[in-house]
């Protein structure tokens, strides 16, 4: 809501300076931005009546104009609005005159005419933004007038951004509510003389809508002149509340809306045939509306409609088929309550916000549809002519909203606000704001005017007692330490240590949107199905992720067409799947690397990085889980990585992870060549770590033995692990790999693995006999399970 | 001609000294020494010979025999530790390296600014004894809008941008339904933030469809508005590391009332008024208020025993303000140049 000095002025009468209003305003809960000045014309400028208009002999597209300023002789001006016409009235700046933007007007010769001055348009008189074409004044003008008080010059606008329950405020008078509220000023209602009810045309409103519209105001003007143009305050105040001008009849109505805040309807009366019937749309019922937009409409949306039909949707926008046109000759005005609660529904199921709507849905004084009536006819009449018919109502008074007393209770004030607040400074707040108060035993009560929508109950009261009365008013408790319960359990580790750990090793977090495009998701999902937005932001944006990679290599590839070179990246968030009817969300670590293994340096050399530094990232992380968690790696499949270098991690039977090599299908999506590699973990599975438990160490000595294997190469080294382990269990300290090799030296379909095996036994010095007998077990077990032997060197 | 034994033992003590002067390491050194002192030395010949010398001579042989040893064996002494020495610093001389090369670094990755502003909201608030929980990102309308107080047509609805998956399921607009879930599942007293990922549908300079916010509730039977204030005074002044000046003023949430919208005093103007604050010289930084008893009643909670507060802020906003961020949208853009800057 953008509030005009001048005309908000006409409305409350206060003391303080409209610079300090928004302070004042936004202290009490109407946030305002800062004031926009609209400076004073020169007085140099006045109106100019063109007289005559004739071609510039040497330009095309430029006019001389004789300008009739009021004084004794014409003035030429050569001017290049498309709009120049002789009789018109247009703002004329005589040169030595400083327009608002600081660009001088001088005496000039344009293409061998003189030119005695300018004219201008609405932009260079510092009115709009931009215009096109001169700004065309009232004809009445005189000659030489002035311009400052016929556009209401200087003037300053500030724009009030109203919450939803403050839809009250969507007004001059409701601004001026408050300001008189805040300041100790008074609100003042402009008179209008009333229009007497000379005609006999009426018309007959039925309600038939359960409470819908419980209130519904008309009156029927006939003989308006057609086509009158809107005069210059009224345009200009409507533009500076943000309104076109569209004829004068409909801008009546608009201005009354922003006086008042009643939203209003103007009917071509001509064109309403018979009885208006305010009704639920029937099933399927098809509506025009002014702007041509054709919709269907369901019983849920409420219709004004007369014998042909529809002719509005009630509350929101009227139909094109009465709508008021520049041979419009006798009208029928609208001003009724729509239910709140039905126009907000109507608005949001059909996508239609209008003026009308979003002050219906915050609520409009059920008291004033024939105020609003009445300042209309009044404006009409003056500016249009027409007889007026008599003023018709229909309202189904048990309907309307009900006002009763509520108690706002002087202990429950003090106990939400902390401090004590007497009651004679609650019932001044309440007297100020219009409110009837009386005193109760616990404090007072309040009846809340028709045009407060948002005061119900108690709660309500305590915040217009704090609003008003200001909160830095309120004392401030600093925060007294209660011990917490609920410490997250030791044996879960916090997601942070982890982040950490990847910091460390060259990590950089990444957030990617939790959304991400079909086409990339079908590389990762699957047999899953996934989650799907009904309105997403774009098609690249419609799928809630299954995966972390569509996202990390995304960020991946922004940052390698920029030049960079090594990428790691990770991210922890949320996956989505729909498991049947349920959604499950589950907390998942990813990271993808990409470049060298070491990075730049002067004495390694460079190795591009491979699945075993990534492996080796993924096994130090899980080490920092307290331990060694028990994580198996085993071949698999996934479509979004390469098979053959692709690992499924499984913890105690269950998959937990992947990590591998990133299909070059899926990096092809992101124009990626060079190898990238991936690991996802799921967090809530991972998450859950050992609690250390302390056993005593052996003072027995430990002995090393390096085993050296040939094995099938298609034997994965953790079966042969599995055997050494399963048949050293219970002396087998630890067990390494020490070596690994394929190629020349060995047969083909064969690999070499050495492992350094370090036996110890709690209780004894272990004798040579029995760690050869131990060895010989293993071996045997090797030979009988994975067909490996021992390597002849 | 015959050389006298005494001065055959002076040669050779000269001849020795020489030797061990000349030797140019200890291996040299331990070959005189062998040489002279050994077992087969000749100076330790010369010590069987005493006892064959006439007598006349014996002591006067004994004597020299005896100092040309312990002559020799200091010197002998004295040049094996230089030599020792010589050879260290040699050693030393060729261990030398350059110490302005670059050490081996496995370069540090980074901590996201988002996830590094939210340790410290963490961070402070359970220190004033704050619980940290979760929610859902996908949400019911029951949790994200009807049990905070926002009807099907409340016009608060059309402030939210919803995304939604079905006509009852919605990509969280807030992380108020938290508040909802963590009533459902623990009584009052309670204190508890909860950060996650909320989405709105909306894209453009000043907005992404996905950002970053922190919930707040405590419920207690003596929790006012002055307690509201403390914390999130207390809060600010712990995040700036520094006092501010902080201004709560009246605003509208429908699951809290009365409901403020916190300021704090530009950072970058001191309140001058830049561009930053829309030359106001205040920076909005949260919205805040006490539990509407609608909520409470949702949850099953007595408005007559218990009073709460709950506040939410914005995460981005925060880490814009403290790092100096001017564009919302670089958070998502993942940038390493970006990135990198928050170590």
């Amino acid at each position: 809501m953008i509030i005009s000095e001048n005309w908000l002025r006409e409305w409350v009468e206060f003391d303080r300076s409209f610079d300090s209003l928004p302070e004042i305003l936004t202290a009490a809960g109407l946030e305002t931005g800062v004031i926009e000045e609209i400076p004073p014309l020169s007085r140099y400028i006045v109106a100019g009546h063109i007289r005559k208009i004739a071609p510039h002999p040497d330009a095309d597209g430029l006019t001389l104009c004789r300008i009739d300023a009021g004084d004794s002789k014409t003035h030429q001006v050569v001017c290049g609005a498309p709009n120049a016409s002789e009789g018109i009235v247009v703002p004329f700046a005589r040169s030595r005159t400083r327009l608002p933007s600081g660009s001088k007007i001088s005496r000039a010769v344009i293409r061998g005419q003189m030119s005695a001055g300018m004219l201008c348009s609405a932009a260079e008189l510092g009115l709009e933004e931009q215009s096109s074409g001169l700004l065309v004044l009232d004809p009445e003008l005189q000659p030489g007038a002035p311009l400052n008080p016929h556009l209401a010059l200087p003037d300053r606008l500030l724009e009030v951004e109203l919450t939803p329950n403050r839809g009250d405020c969507l007004s001059m008078l409701g601004i001026a509510r408050e300001v008189a509220a805040l300041t100790g000023g008074s609100v003042q209602e402009p008179k209008l003389s009333p229009v007497r009810s000379t005609g006999s045309k009426s018309r007959v409103v039925i309600l038939d809508s359960q409470g819908a519209c419980a209130r519904y105001v008309g009156r029927t003007i006939t003989q308006v002149q057609p086509g009158v143009r809107t005069p210059d305050l009224l345009r200009e105040r409507l533009r500076r509340a943000g309104l076109r001008s569209i004829d004068a009849l409909v801008d009546i109505t608009n201005y009354v809306m922003l006086e008042i805040g009643q939203p209003m309807h103007a009917f071509d009366s001509n064109r309403l045939k018979g009885d208006i019937l305010v009704r639920p749309a029937k099933p399927g019922e098809r509506i025009k509306l002014l702007d041509g937009e054709r919709i269907t409409l369901n019983p849920d949306a409420l219709v004004i409609t007369d014998r042909s039909g529809a002719v509005a949707l009630a509350g929101v926008k009227g139909g094109a088929s009465t709508k008021i046109h520049e041979r419009t000759r006798a009208i029928f005005l609208e001003a009724a309550f729509f239910d709140p609660d039905g126009i907000a529904g109507t608005a949001r199921r059909y996508t239609i916000n209008t003026d009308a709507s979003h002050r219906f849905e915050r609520g409009v004084d059920f008291q004033l549809p024939a105020k609003a009536i009445e300042r209309a006819s009044t404006l009409v009449h003056q500016i249009c002519g027409g007889i007026c018919g008599p003023r018709v109502e229909a309202v189904e008074p048990g309907r309307l909203p009900k006002r009763g007393w509520v108690t706002l209770r002087a202990s429950r004030l003090e106990r939400m606000l902390g401090a004590k607040i007497s009651n004679r400074k609650i019932s001044a707040v309440f007297a100020a704001l219009g409110m009837d108060c009386q005193s109760v035993k616990a404090g007072v009560r309040v009846k809340p005017p028709s045009h407060r929508f948002d005061i119900t109950a108690e709660h309500d009261l305590v915040e217009e007692v704090a609003r008003v009365i200001g909160y830095e008013y309120f004392p401030l408790n600093r925060p007294k330490v209660v011990a917490s319960r609920g410490l997250a359990p030791e044996g879960h580790i916090p997601l942070d240590r982890v982040k950490d750990f990847l910091v460390e090793r060259g990590y950089r977090e990444a957030i990617t949107y939790s959304f991400v495009s079909p086409d990339l998701q079908r590389h990762v999902r699957g047999r899953q199905s996934v989650v799907k937005l009904k309105n997403p932001i774009s098609v690249h944006m419609a799928e809630m992720r299954v995966s972390l990679l569509p996202g990390l290599l995304g960020a991946l590839a922004h940052n390698a067409r920029r030049q960079v070179r090594d990428i790691r990246l990770f991210e922890t968030g949320h996956v989505y799947a729909k498991k049947g009817k349920k959604i499950r969300e589950e907390q998942w670590l990813g990271g993808v690397v990409f470049g060298s293994a070491v990075g730049i340096n002067w004495d390694q050399g460079q190795r591009g990085v491979d699945f075993f530094d990534l492996k080796g990232d993924v096994e130090d992380l899980t080490q920092v889980l307290q331990g060694k968690l028990d994580l198996i790696y085993a071949e698999g499949r996934h479509s979004a990585y390469q098979s053959g270098q692709y690992a499924e991690i499984t913890r105690r039977g269950q998959t937990i992870g992947r990590i591998g090599r990133i299909s070059s299908i899926f990096l092809a999506e992101f124009d990626i060549a060079s190898p990238v590699f991936g690991f996802e973990l799921n967090w809530e599975k991972l998450q859950q770590g050992n609690i250390p438990q302390h056993r005593a160490t052996s003072r027995y000595p430990a002995t090393n033995r390096d085993i050296s294997l040939i094995i099938p190469k298609s034997i994965p080294s953790a079966d042969v692990r599995g055997c050494i382990e399963s048949s050293a269990q219970a002396l087998m300290v630890s067990l390494e790999l020490i070596d690994f090799y394929e190629g020349p030296v060995v047969e083909a379909q064969k690999k070499s693995l050495t492992y350094r095996l370090t036996l110890q036994s709690n209780s004894r010095n272990l004798t040579d006999e029995e760690v050869d007998r131990l060895i010989e077990t293993v071996l045997e077990k090797i030979r009988e399970e994975v067909g490996g032997e021992l390597r002849s060197s | 001609m015959n050389v006298s034994p005494i001065a055959e033992l002076n040669r050779l003590l000269d001849d020795g000294l020489s030797d061990i002067a000349g030797a140019p390491n200890s291996a040299a050194v331990e070959q005189l020494r062998v040489a002279l002192l050994g077992r087969q030395g000749t100076v330790t010949a010369k010590l069987k010979l005493i006892g064959a010398q006439p007598l006349q001579l014996r002591r006067e042989f004994g004597a020299a025999v005896n100092r040309i040893r312990d002559e020799l064996a200091n010197a002998l002494a004295q040049r094996s530790a230089g030599v020792k020495e010589e050879e260290r610093q040699a050693k030393i001389e060729a261990q030398k390296v350059d110490v302005t090369l670059p050490g081996r670094t496995r370069h540090a990755g980074s901590l996201h600014p988002v996830s590094r502003t939210l340790r410290r909201i963490e961070k402070i608030f359970t220190r004033a004894g704050f619980d940290v929980a979760y929610g859902p990102e996908i949400e019911d309308d029951f949790h994200n809008f009807e049990a905070l107080n926002i009807p099907k047509n409340h016009p608060a609805r059309a402030m939210h941008d919803t995304f939604y998956v079905s006509d009852e399921t919605v990509l969280r607009t807030h992380t108020s339904p938290v508040q909802i879930r963590y009533l459902e599942t623990h009584t009052p007293p309670v204190a508890v933030i909860a950060p996650g990922r909320v989405y709105r549908c909306d894209s453009d300079v000043t907005h992404t469809p996905m950002f970053h916010q922190v919930e707040g509730l405590a419920v207690d039977d003596d929790i006012s508005f002055a307690d509201l204030k403390g914390v999130l005074v207390f809060f600010l002044e712990e995040f700036f590391e520094r006092e501010l000046p902080v201004r709560f003023r009246p605003s509208f949430f429908p699951f809290t009332e009365p409901s403020a919208e916190v300021d704090m005093g530009c950072v970058f103007c001191e309140g001058q008024g830049c561009r930053i604050c829309g030359h106001s010289g205040w920076i909005e930084v949260l919205g805040c208020g006490m539990v509407h008893t609608e909520v409470f009643r949702q949850v099953g909670i007595d408005n007559e025993l218990y009073t709460g507060y709950a506040f939410g802020l914005g995460i981005e906003r925060l880490a814009m303000l403290r790092y100096g961020v001017d564009d919302l949208r670089l958070f998502f853009e993942n940038e390493v140049s970006f990135l990198q800057q928050f170590g």
